[in-house]
């Protein structure tokens, strides 16, 4: 009998054990993996890639939903001998709206692109049959279409027939989105460089890309002809988009006391002749763009990863616990309009006046007025 | 503050940091980082590794005296309680002795761990979660993200050759921590320690195979951290025999190649004619194969011998009790 009461306990140890094994290695590890996909506005609609891999398209006057399709990719199979499965595919990028055609990028490395009337759609892997990633939102310029990779390439393509046209290497990972500023596209990697290239041969611009301290995520930004970048290594530049070469940068080299004391995830925001720069310690910096001083900060009291957005003369911000606050650009008064109490980490999106917030967490979009904060409508999304 | 927050501020950051900050010295290499970190966190630990494990083999030590206590005592519980009590007391063992050492470095390797998988952040996600634990040290900064290739492995997949690496590695551990088998032992203790030798080291190579591959590094380098250890404390533990066996095959083998040479320099002197099939003798094994090389036919010969003389009927020895 005693026998036996042992090796029963022995058993259910076992089998404790084991069933742990199973379920954490078809659980995975890390912070589990849903996108952050923002919101575009256009064309009487609100699109956006969903935390279940879909494009979705809603009604911008009330959010009902219009269409939504499953994108082809998927992630590979994770999980103990790949018993997690394959996932849906996963969206970081922001769908790019050009004319009729929507543009969007998954996690498995293709970019789409959907006519919004007839939704018929066509498709490309960036690299070939590679595991390779799209996490910046695509760029349309000049009938092309530009795409960083996680392969550290930035890919053009015809934007009507998505034929390949050309690719350059960096050095890193790309996850900012491309910016454009005449006939040239602007892009930054995780090889903590920015490069200027021609739009329509791939070629560098400048004699050298522009180099900081630390990797960049968040997207450059053009401003009355110069490049705006905000670095993980907690400054922000300002370079000629001629020449690339740096006018000024904040804090200036060697003054480390101003320095965000957290990541700048964010991108810079122009406004009112100022510029916004939002930080994971709370506070959004305003600098003077014409020579980079500090004109003030704006203490948001939580950390900031969505870009924020101008609604009118209002500048919008969410921090990502999900307080939304409208911040006044001339008087840099804030006020918060509304608690979400939503994770949000999705870029904004705006379009008259009214301000879109994606919680992927929350599987919600929400429709907010930048003047007034009210409501206007919310969506969960399925 | 929650218990969360306070377990981050005190443990996990402090951790996840250096851990950033050691990589800028050891040329951006995480997997290096993983390797020299566990080495500094286990040496940091090793007054309380050492007490656990002379705890350890202490109990494993009094194993014979307590069955024997079990035996005589079993149905008083009370007791039996008391008479173990006495024999901790006399023999200066604790019974928690190897329990709470290893209690305190519990939560220093759950954030170890947890910090390895921060760092590397598998996805977006994870890595913008990374903030969140971040020092505002230039150098912090100036480090992430941490380059994930080390060696062949992407430390931020799995790997299957270093799943396999650390069920090895794990069941030398497990096998040196335990005891070789002592007589008067409780045989059903050390049958159920025999199959968690097996048990464990096999679930963490499952467990491995899906887990990123940086975590499998951390365990592999523990392991063998924790076999040097053990072998300078207390020898070679379970794994003698296995050595012993090992030390000799070895020997075996290299005599045997000796021979070999031998049989091959005579190759062109003698001639070695196909054996025709044979009855087996009386160690049952046929001996046609034994082949006209001189020195080898010596050395086979020899075994040939001893083979026959274990095939020899034993004297019976009946036990007590039931012959009549």
């Amino acid at each position: 009998m005693r026998i036996k009461k042992r090796s029963l306990k022995l058993a259910a140890f076992t089998a404790l054990i084991a069933a742990g094994v199973v379920v954490t290695g078809c659980a995975g590890v890390g912070t589990a993996q849903a996108g952050w996909s923002g919101v575009t506005a256009g064309s009487g609609s609100v699109y956006l890639g969903s935390a279940g891999g879909k494009l979705v398209a809603l009604n911008v006057e009330n959010g009902f939903y219009q269409w939504q399709e499953n994108l082809e990719g998927s992630t590979a199979s994770t999980g103990l001998l790949g018993c997690a499965g394959a996932s849906p595919a996963v969206i970081y990028a922001t769908p790019v709206l050009s004319g009729d055609t929507l543009y969007v990028g998954d996690y498995s490395g293709r970019l789409y692109a959907y006519n919004i009337n007839d939704r018929q759609s066509k498709s490309v892997l960036l690299n070939g049959a590679t595991s390779k990633s799209m996490i910046g939102s695509p760029l349309v310029h000049d009938g092309t279409i530009f795409a960083g990779s996680t392969d550290g390439s930035l890919y053009a393509f015809d934007a009507a027939s998505l034929t390949f046209k050309w690719k350059h290497d960096t050095g890193g990972e790309i996850w900012a989105s491309p910016a454009a500023w005449q006939d040239s596209v602007l892009v930054a990697s995780f090889d903590r460089k920015v490069y200027s290239l021609n739009s329509q041969t791939g070629q560098p611009n400048w004699d050298a890309p522009f180099e900081c301290e630390g990797p960049i995520i968040a997207s450059p930004v053009v401003y009355d002809d110069m490049v705006i970048v905000a670095s993980l290594d907690r400054h922000v530049y300002a370079l000629d988009a001629a020449t690339g070469e740096l006018l000024w940068s904040f804090p200036a080299a060697g003054d480390d006391e101003q320095a965000p004391s957290r990541w700048l995830w964010a991108a810079p925001v122009a406004g009112s002749g100022t510029l916004f720069v939002a930080g994971m310690d709370g506070l959004i910096y305003v600098l003077n763009p014409d020579n980079g001083q500090l004109d003030g900060t704006i203490d948001l009291e939580a950390p900031v990863a969505s870009t924020p957005v101008i609604a009118g003369s209002r500048l919008i911000a969410v921090t990502d616990g999900g307080r939304v606050y409208s911040i006044d650009t001339t008087s840099y008064q804030k006020v918060e309009l509304r608690n979400l109490d939503a994770a949000v980490s999705a870029p904004l999106g705006a379009d008259n006046g009214t301000v879109y917030i994606h919680s992927v967490k929350e599987s919600a979009v929400y429709a907010v007025n930048g003047e007034t904060g009210a409501l206007l409508w919310s969506t969960t999304i399925e | 503050m929650d218990i969360g927050a306070i377990w981050d501020l005190i443990i996990l950051k402090p951790m996840i940091n250096s851990l950033i900050s050691l990589s800028q010295v050891l040329w951006g290499s995480f997997g290096l980082t993983i390797i020299v970190l566990t080495i500094i966190v286990r040496g940091a630990m090793y007054p309380l590794t050492l007490k656990q494990l002379r705890a350890t083999k202490a109990m494993q030590m009094l194993q014979p005296k307590l069955a024997a206590l079990q035996k005589k005592h079993g149905s008083d519980k009370q007791k039996l309680a008391q008479e173990q009590m006495q024999l901790y007391k006399e023999s200066g063992v604790s019974p928690s002795g190897c329990l709470l050492p290893m209690l305190i470095q519990m939560p220093i390797w759950i954030a170890l761990y947890q910090a390895i998988i921060r760092v590397m952040a598998v996805n977006p996600e994870s890595f913008l979660n990374l903030s969140h634990y971040l020092y505002s040290w230039p150098v912090v900064y100036e480090a992430l993200p941490l380059n994930n290739q080390f060696l062949w492995l992407n430390l931020a997949t799995p790997d299957f050759f270093l799943a396999i690496v650390v069920g090895a590695s794990m069941w030398v551990q497990q096998k040196m921590v335990q005891a070789p088998p002592v007589p008067g032992a409780d045989p059903k203790a050390q049958s159920q320690a025999q199959t968690m030798t097996v048990m464990m080291p096999l679930m963490f190579t499952f467990l491995s195979m899906s887990f990123p591959s940086g975590l499998a590094l951390y365990w592999v380098a523990s392991n063998i951290i924790s076999f040097v250890m053990q072998y300078f404390i207390s020898g070679w533990g379970g794994l003698e025999p296995l050595k012993d066996r090992l030390v000799l095959r070895i020997s075996q083998l290299l005599k045997g190649q000796g021979s070999f040479r031998d049989r091959l320099s005579l190759a062109g002197r003698t001639q070695v004619l196909p054996s025709a099939p044979q009855a087996p003798d009386e160690s049952g094994q046929a001996t046609g194969e034994i082949a006209a090389g001189e020195s080898g036919h010596e050395d086979a010969a020899g075994a040939a011998a001893a083979r026959k003389d274990k095939a020899k009927p034993r004297s019976r020895k009946g036990k007590k009790g039931k012959h009549k």
